[in-house]
């Protein structure tokens, strides 16, 4: 069994925020919310979830670019939260992200080779000839040609760019990679070529990926585990087959059934939720999800549930989760 | 909204005291009196024994902070002294002696380049590339290199002198305008640069919005698009800048005035401020900060009225 | 027989900017029958929205039409049976938007004016296409907003669009598309940018008002699965050209054009786990001069040597299945 590369125990990120005109009520959003999950080396763990359920913010969090409010981060059997700067800077070598955006994650400014040497040099890793030497391998990694290190990125497309992000970021072979929402901004054959590429590194340098979109089915491509996110809080964690498959939690039921599917030979009993996707400084007592959820009862306005273990690898928060475990979300 | 209008006047006098501290010694630690000029104007030596009398009765002997104290009592009461030199009149009626020139030639400059500058700019953005562009950022370009009292000595050459259509100088006030011309021309520059500019930009960016493509979408007639969707959203910009604008045109510009001898404020506290006239020089300067705070106020209620997300955060 | 409502032939648009022309749409042709969803689908770049804004004449330079006919047909309306929309004036365009035909589109959160309120917004397509009076618009008006799921319609009307959210929002635009019973509604993108769980009551919602008001919907997306959850046709788009055309099952079960193929194979599946995706090498085309052969040639896996000297023409291969490729025409023995 591989060891965790990655394990966040009660993590918790949460924000002042300031409402009215004067500070006159100070508020609290909690992004995340409490979170302990495991990733371990070599594997992929995605996170899905809806606007404002945190993913994003967990993935700061867990790079140590947002300070915790509390709970624990452990990468690479070391403690992230009690580093030292010094220490936490060198340790970033081992973890690094790409983006959503690739043109603004990179300096227009700088050419292919000085955007690619740039870890290098903030690490003082390597001659000069050394570091050209690295950024063509990458570049070949990618599938770049090497006269992209003279040209700037606007000379490239959507998906060569975010090629360059990939390549900048395993630049100090990094043992984990954090993918926020990577393919979203791509068009779709595009995405199936950055999809696949980030398979194949996987397999060859035995990365462990913390891949956060909303896209369930690109999740569920490139990762073994997904976890749901609502409001902060994991909601659900399991095997990519599991979740889409058998769903427990109300949420992810109705997340999944939601996914418009291209394969309209399927009748699906549907589940919509209805109203809107409620903003994380105003969330609900008990369970967040109890406004909208179709199964709620009494308790689940008064008290949160904790994720239980409901199956092989399989948690759930949910305190009538079991009672639905049997059905399938497609009818 | 009680509790805003509260803050904003607490806002203000805090800025007033500020302002008031810092002019009063600023002035004094600007070497010379006020008595100096006159000694050496009058080239009389005149008795030291004088100027001390004359120190002396307007308290100008006393040490700073004392004189401080005394101008802030007497401001509260709404009395700011007597000049050093118009003798024997305060500074309120000097103020209203003067002011009421700038204000008359500040608010012809603003509608003279309301006018040109939002029709400039409104042809500019709805023609894009063509001549009317063309025209519009052409005049800005004039008016942002060229400075106003060049373009005054300027227009008092060509029209004044060689051509003799109008008198270089001279005031008689609203009524006639081969006095006025001229200074509100040049005194237009500035203002009409920025409107143009301004309502530009603000109106391309409305164009180009996806709302104005939705109420096309929904059959409306060019005009209607124009008038009722575009317009208000294009306003709040041009209206955030013209307030303090109009501001500072109201207390009139020494240049425009001292070129075309316009016995306006702005005039006479320059020449206050070369004579060292202590009391109409601060009188002037917290005029001109209660007025422009004053606009400010304004223009933050006008932007809450056509803007509703503004009201909503203030609300909440 | 059936006359279509709308009928799309050889529509051309073409961006002129400085230093080149962008072929933007390179002779697309389609119908739309009275009632029925057809879905537009493609990357970006294929001309499918610059297609939705031609046929609602609302392409501004440097953007030009520059051929073909769009023909909308007579279908509930006292008018005066079939016209060329290409060829009305401003004011006979202005008469049909909003009120024959209806756009949404895709980001909600800019796509009302923010400084008048909703109840102003809603009303002007009652006022200006219906002649209603204020209090009459005002009525149905909030009918609107109940019809469209908006809860506690009857204070919304003094509200502005800052106060809502992304779904709520777009749940108002589509209440102003659907105002005048318009016999079609163009949805642009409409659930692009909203989440997955609201993105599936608004396809609820479309799905009802359509089989309520009757009202045919063209819904352009690069979303093949938003695609199968609400078109019965699906036309396909690359470089401002139809590639193929043809009913939700035939296109999803047996795609001809190796474009349809490649798309459908490269989207990650839901409910399956493949090793790899299908991927297409390359990126689509600008186009900049007048096609002469096939735009999908140089990417294409089954290309043969008259895909790059002659453009396929849009044929049929089977009836009410249409394909733009020379391969797939061999295939049929067309």
């Amino acid at each position: 069994m591989a060891d965790a590369m990655l394990e966040t125990i009660e993590l918790t990120k949460s924000f002042a925020v300031r409402r009215g005109f004067f500070a006159s009520r100070k508020l609290r959003l909690t992004a995340v919310d409490r979170v302990s999950l495991t990733i371990d080396e070599g594997e992929t763990l995605g996170l899905v979830g809806e606007s404002g359920c945190g993913k994003s913010t967990l993935g700061l969090t867990v790079m140590q670019l947002h300070e915790p409010t509390s709970g624990t981060v452990r990468f690479d059997g070391e403690d992230l939260t009690t580093m030292t700067p010094a220490r936490l800077g060198q340790t970033r070598r081992k973890m690094q992200m790409i983006y959503q955006d690739p043109y603004a994650s990179l300096d227009p400014r700088m050419n292919v080779e000085e955007i690619l040497v740039e870890p290098m040099v903030i690490h003082d890793i390597g001659t000069r000839a050394e570091r050209v030497e690295r950024a063509i391998e990458l570049l070949d990694t990618v599938g770049l040609p090497p006269d992209a290190l003279g040209r700037f990125p606007s000379d490239f497309s959507g998906g060569q760019q975010q090629r360059i992000g990939i390549a900048r970021a395993l630049m100090l072979q990094p043992k984990m990679l954090i993918c926020d929402e990577p393919v979203s901004s791509l068009d779709v054959s595009v995405q199936a070529q950055i999809l696949n590429l980030l398979r194949d590194l996987q397999r060859e340098l035995n990365l462990t990926y913390l891949f956060i979109s909303h896209n369930i089915a690109v999740t569920r491509f490139i990762s073994r585990r997904i976890g749901v996110m609502y409001l902060g809080r994991l909601a659900e964690v399991g095997p990519s087959e599991a979740i889409i498959e058998r769903p427990l939690h109300p949420y992810t039921q109705a997340l999944v059934s939601a996914v418009p599917d291209p394969r309209p030979a399927e009748v699906r009993r549907s589940r919509r939720l209805s109203g809107d996707v409620p903003s994380p400084i105003e969330r609900p007592s008990g369970c967040a999800f109890h406004p909208r959820c179709p199964i709620a009862q009494e308790i689940c306005s008064h008290e949160e549930p904790q994720l239980r273990v409901l199956g092989p690898d399989h948690l759930a928060a949910c305190h009538f989760a079991r009672a639905v475990s049997g059905a399938d979300s497609r009818q | 909204m009680f509790r805003f209008i509260l803050i904003r006047i607490g806002g203000l006098v805090g800025v007033l005291l500020a302002v008031s501290l810092l002019t009063f010694f600023l002035m004094h630690a600007v070497p010379g009196g006020p008595f100096d000029a006159m000694t050496s104007a009058t080239a009389q030596m005149i008795p030291i024994e004088l100027v001390e009398n004359m120190e002396k009765l307007y308290g100008l002997d006393k040490p700073l902070w004392v004189q401080y104290w005394m101008f802030l009592k007497a401001a509260l009461r709404g009395d700011f002294g007597y000049s050093y030199y118009a003798s024997g009149r305060t500074i309120n009626e000097l103020i209203r002696e003067h002011w009421p020139h700038s204000i008359q030639v500040g608010l012809m400059t603003l509608a003279f380049s309301a006018v040109v500058g939002l029709t400039l700019g409104i042809i500019s953005a709805m023609n894009p590339g063509k001549w009317p562009d063309y025209l519009g950022t052409g005049v800005s370009l004039f008016c942002m290199t060229v400075p106003s009292f060049v373009f005054a000595k300027l227009m008092q050459y060509v029209v004044a002198v060689k051509l003799g259509w109008l008198p270089t100088s001279g005031w008689e006030g609203w009524a006639e305008p081969k006095y006025w011309v001229m200074p509100v021309l040049a005194n237009s520059l500035g203002p009409v640069l920025v409107l143009q500019r301004y309502t530009r930009s603000a109106i391309s960016d409305v164009m180009r919005s996806n709302y104005v493509r939705t109420a096309r979408a929904k059959g409306l007639s060019e005009r209607r698009v124009a008038l009722i969707h575009i317009f208000k959203n294009a306003l709040t910009p041009v209206v955030t800048v013209a307030g303090p604008m109009t501001a500072s045109l109201i207390t009139g510009s020494i240049f425009i005035e001292g070129i075309f001898r316009i016995p306006g404020l702005g005039w006479y506290t320059n020449v206050a401020l070369g004579r060292r006239d202590y009391p109409l020089i601060l009188a002037s300067t917290l005029l001109w900060t209660t007025l422009i705070s004053i606009t400010y106020f304004i223009t933050d209620i006008i932007y809450a009225l056509l803007d509703p997300r503004v009201a909503f955060v203030k609300e909440r | 027989m059936n006359t279509p409502l709308l009928e799309v032939r050889d529509l051309e648009v073409r961006f002129h900017l400085s230093q080149r022309t962008i072929h933007a749409v390179n002779g697309v042709s389609f119908t739309v029958d009275p009632g029925q969803v057809i879905g537009i689908v493609g990357e970006s770049g294929c001309g499918k929205s610059v297609t939705s804004l031609a046929i609602m004449r609302l392409i501004q330079e440097p953007g030009r039409i520059s051929g073909g006919e769009v023909l909308l047909h007579d279908a509930s309306r006292t008018t005066s049976g079939t016209v060329d929309l290409l060829k009305l004036s401003q004011n006979e365009m202005e008469d049909v938007r909003g009120n024959r035909i209806s756009m949404i589109f895709q980001d909600p959160m800019t796509s009302l004016n923010p400084v008048l309120t909703i109840g102003y917004q809603l009303m002007e397509p009652l006022r200006l296409h219906r002649g209603m009076s204020a209090s009459e618009a005002a009525d149905e008006a909030v009918k609107l907003l109940a019809r469209v799921g908006i809860p506690e319609p009857e204070g919304r009307l003094k509200e502005y669009a800052h106060q809502y959210s992304g779904g709520m929002r777009q749940r108002v635009m589509i209440a102003m598309a659907v105002a005048c019973s318009p016999d079609l509604l163009i949805a642009d993108e409409p659930t692009t940018s909203l989440d997955v769980t609201i993105q599936a009551q608004i396809l609820d919602l479309l799905r009802e008002l359509r089989h309520d008001l009757g009202t045919a919907i063209m819904i352009i997306t690069h979303d093949l699965g938003v695609i199968a959850e609400l078109a019965q046709k699906v036309v396909v788009m690359y470089a401002g050209m139809v590639v193929e055309n043809g009913p939700l099952e035939t296109i999803f079960s047996s795609p001809a054009h190796p474009y349809t193929q490649a798309l459908m194979y490269s989207i990650p599946p839901l409910h399956s786990s493949p090793d790899r995706l299908a991927t297409i090498t390359g990126a689509p085309p600008q186009v900049l001069s007048e096609l002469t052969s096939c735009p999908f040639e140089p990417r294409c896996p089954q290309r043969i040597d008259r895909c790059a000297v002659e453009r396929p023409p849009l044929d049929a291969l089977s009836p009410g299945h249409l394909c733009a490729c020379w391969v797939a025409r061999a295939g049929k023995g067309v």
